[in-house]
């Protein structure tokens, strides 16, 4: 790529003078040359060696995949494929000297990823034998280029590590991929790379020089320079005091929008990340980029620190469910080649969840826990509906393409609200009075093959509850959000709901609806909340703005900042302990009587195509007023359904 | 987090036959090589207009200098907060061919030429169709942000932590391209100091 500095000539050459501009204007240093010069392998070593001995949370090497690409002591022997663990048994090399790299890269539009070198049955053999560099697709020379720099001898790449045509080899290591990841020396990441065949050590940008004369100070004459670093697509630009070189660079990249890159980014300890502009260390307390610039990163732009919490036990059984459903919130969203991989391009990552929670791969239903699904609030998640009615209905109807059940967040491409019942809109806990209002609730899922993490090929949810139908509901746009709805029927104002699917905003007839209750809570408790809040649709981004829509937060490189402020508190908090704040004012007996009227929350089904099963199409909130509340319910009988 | 929308739109730009927008102080501004040049520089090969609208105005913006804790001079703006976007300049093109950045690059500009590279490589044009053309409103514009805190080369050490209004700074000049049809979209450039320094 050609560099366009042609205007440098027109501008002064004096180094003084860019530095003099430099200071006056604030602006940040240039990279230091080129990303594996002596200097920079100078200071990521350091960097990582600080990391390693006063950050370390999981020790690199105390997980080692079943296969490595080993690149050889001295960089002179050619790398080949080894089978770790028969390699330590034969003394080929020390168990405890196995530190090894991970790459995370995309592979790239389909014709590309299919031309890279991959390891299949018919090649295992040979790769074990050698890996001739040359075969290499550009982003696998780069990473071993880094590996030699670093002095890493051992990489793990997922195309080659994975026999790619055995099925069982495949599933039984993509359910590895969480730990693979979580235990590297350190990952390499490729966001300037937008494929395989496209390297990430010279992002060849186009800079140029821009002149600088003050008219404050009129001695500060010099240049500047612009460099060109990505499009940015969409209304939600950052914040310029969110534009940090690691944040653009991010940004920018179809990397950090790729679904099976997600587990990869979020369980990496250290991660060397090469952008468009510069590489950047990031760990789980510092970001440093190629300029020098160090930044704090968020506590949860790795992981990391989010398992430790989990693994020390001072969450909530619901906090548990804000974690995962945080970290499922913002997978859901990103691109998947192929939609089928939904439930095993993350299942390295709930895996590594169950483990760190001490909860059994059984309890994981597509996508969702049991015991958050068994306490209500695992099934009030809601979204911003893209399709229509129909469109949606046919979609549940297509058995071939089943991907998870339509109780599942899974079951759609597209970022999510997880309904949290005791949170405030800071995320902080509250004290209310809340009650299921089901009696039963059996939860199954049939696994489509070994990993218990991974695909299913069904999924039911078999409930005892109060169910009631409406012929006919008028939803109607109250809110400056254009996706929650007030619901009425015969004039009677009954709920607010956000549906699954496009709702218009001037009132619309929704007939086969039915409302399930499924938590209650005292009433006047609910303002407040979190939850409400969602379903009222109020939304500081659109004050004032009928017109736009709401857009769930779903910004994928920052965790949301409930989760942030949540973890932060459990980690910085002695005991555990916290002075809840009590927003239900009423009298503990108050909740124990059935018949007193309370605010519900629930979720809207629709019926399926089969007798006595429905579809989840939607969840409400209805308060206790004249005609809405517990009383919609309170005569109808228990009945047992499947949701499917 | 709030989105930040930049305070250029195209309502604030009349869409001129003569193509890029005027701005008053650049028309008589003295470049770093001493010349004096005018908005019809295009013509004669030199700097053209959106060329003079990138020479970033401290004055006009409304900036002043102050002495930092070091001594140096520095750039401030009131109030200090960082998180400012400066409008730069619009005009409107038409895409694929970008006539009017084109005519200036034609005339000599090496900006017009780097800006409708960077369009172009994008791949905004590979949206249309064959033989479809669109009209796009393009603005510029820099944004003031909060810099890093410090900057080291050793491993985790604080060589210098600065006072808050002291961590601002000229951070990136965003190009924004809007159609009427299509989604938002912006090209992103880092501003830095020049290579080599």
């Amino acid at each position: 790529m050609v560099r366009n500095h042609q205007a440098k000539g027109r501008v002064p050459q004096c180094s003084s003078c860019a530095e003099v501009v430099a200071s006056w204007l604030g602006i940040d240093e240039s990279t230091r040359g080129e990303p594996l010069s002596g200097q920079n392998v100078a200071l990521v070593e350091k960097h990582l060696q600080y990391c390693l001995a006063n950050h370390a949370v999981y020790r690199a090497g105390s997980f080692l995949p079943k296969r490595l690409i080993d690149l050889g002591r001295d960089g002179a022997t050619h790398p080949r494929l080894v089978l770790t663990h028969q390699e330590i048994e034969n003394q080929a090399f020390p168990a405890e000297t196995v530190l090894y790299a991970a790459l995370s890269y995309c592979w790239g539009p389909p014709a590309d990823a299919v031309t890279q070198l991959k390891t299949e049955v018919h090649t295992l053999d040979s790769r074990l034998q050698e890996i001739p560099e040359a075969e290499m697709s550009a982003v696998m020379r780069d990473a071993v280029a880094v590996c030699r720099a670093l002095k890493i001898r051992f990489l793990w790449i997922d195309s080659v590590c994975i026999v790619q045509d055995d099925r069982s080899d495949w599933e039984a290591e993509s359910q590895q991929m969480g730990s693979i990841y979580r235990h590297s020396l350190l990952t390499i990441c490729a966001p300037a790379s937008h494929s395989c065949h496209q390297g990430f050590l010279d992002s060849g940008n186009d800079k140029i020089d821009v002149p600088f004369q003050s008219r404050i100070e009129t001695s500060i004459v010099g240049s500047y320079t612009i460099e060109g670093q990505g499009l940015e697509s969409g209304m939600s630009m950052l914040h310029p005091n969110n534009r940090s070189p690691y944040n653009i660079d991010i940004r920018v990249s179809s990397w950090a929008t790729r679904g099976w890159v997600f587990q990869e980014r979020k369980l990496s300890p250290r991660k060397i990340v090469f952008g468009r502009s510069m590489f950047h260390l990031v760990c789980a307390h510092e970001c440093i980029s190629q300029n020098g610039l160090v930044l704090r990163s968020p506590v949860t732009e790795t992981l990391v620190r989010v398992f430790q919490a989990l693994e020390l036990g001072i969450f909530n059984d619901e906090e548990v469910h804000m974690a995962w459903a945080e970290i499922a919130s913002e997978y859901a969203g990103l691109t998947l080649g192929q939609p089928l991989d939904r439930l095993p391009a993350i299942s390295g990552l709930a895996k590594v969840f169950a483990e760190s929670v001490g909860l059994s791969e059984d309890l994981y239903v597509a996508g969702l826990w049991k015991p958050h699904l068994l306490k209500g609030y695992g099934l009030l998640w809601q979204r911003e509906a893209v399709c229509s009615r129909q469109e949606l209905l046919n979609q549940f109807r297509r058995a071939q393409n089943f991907i998870a059940p339509t109780w599942t967040w899974a079951n759609q491409a597209k970022s999510f609200k997880p309904g949290y019942l005791h949170y405030d809109l800071t995320g902080s806990p509250t004290r209310i009075h809340s009650r299921a209002e089901f009696r039963k609730m059996d939860i199954q899922t049939a696994r489509a093959g070994l990993n218990a993490f991974g695909s299913i090929t069904s999924g039911t949810i078999r409930m005892t509850g109060r169910l009631k139908t409406y012929a006919s509901l008028r939803m109607s746009n109250q809110y400056s959000s254009t996706h929650a709805r007030r619901v009425f029927e015969g004039g009677n104002r009954i709920a607010d709901c956000v549906l699954d699917w496009v709702v218009h905003r001037d009132g619309e007839e929704q007939g086969g609806l039915l409302l399930l209750p499924l938590l209650s809570t005292c009433p006047g408790a609910a303002p407040g909340l979190l939850i409400y809040d969602e379903l009222k649709g109020y939304d500081m981004l659109v004050q004032g703005d009928n017109d736009r829509q709401v857009v769930p937060s779903s910004d994928p490189y920052t965790f949301s900042a409930t989760m942030d402020i949540t973890v932060l508190r459990r980690i910085t908090t002695d005991s555990g302990q916290e002075d809840i704040e009590s927003i239900c004012r009423c009298s503990t007996a108050y909740a124990d009587q059935e018949q007193a009227d309370r605010d519900v929350f629930g979720i809207v089904l629709y019926p399926s195509d089969t007798s006595g099963q429905y579809w989840r199409v939607g969840v409400f909130f209805s308060e206790a007023l004249e005609t809405g509340g517990l009383a919609l319910f309170r005569d109808m009988p228990y009945q047992e359904f499947d949701i499917v | 987090m709030t989105p930040h929308h930049p305070s250029v739109t195209s309502n604030q730009f009349l869409k001129a036959e003569t193509g890029l927008p005027k701005l008053n102080f650049l028309q008589t501004y003295t470049t770093a090589m001493g010349q004096t040049v005018s908005a019809q520089a295009t013509k004669s090969g030199a700097l053209c207009a959106t060329c003079h609208s990138l020479l970033f105005d401290d004055k006009g913006n409304g900036g002043f200098a102050e002495r930092s804790v070091k001594g140096d001079l520095q750039l401030f703006f009131n109030p200090p907060e960082a998180g400012r976007a400066f409008p730069v300049t619009g005009w409107y093109d038409t895409l694929p061919d970008l006539p009017v950045l084109e005519r200036s690059t034609l005339g000599g500009c090496q900006i017009c030429r780097f800006l409708k590279r960077a369009i172009l490589d994008r791949g905004l044009h590979r949206q249309l169709s064959v033989g479809e053309t669109t009209e796009i409103f393009i603005s510029l514009f820099y944004e003031w942000g909060v810099r890093s805190p410090y900057q080291t080369t050793e491993p985790f050490t604080i060589p210098h932590f600065p006072e808050d209004n002291h961590h601002s700074g000229l951070c990136f000049l965003t190009m924004t391209l809007e159609a009427s049809d299509r989604a938002f979209e912006s090209i992103i450039f880092s501003v830095h100091s020049r290579d080599g320094t």
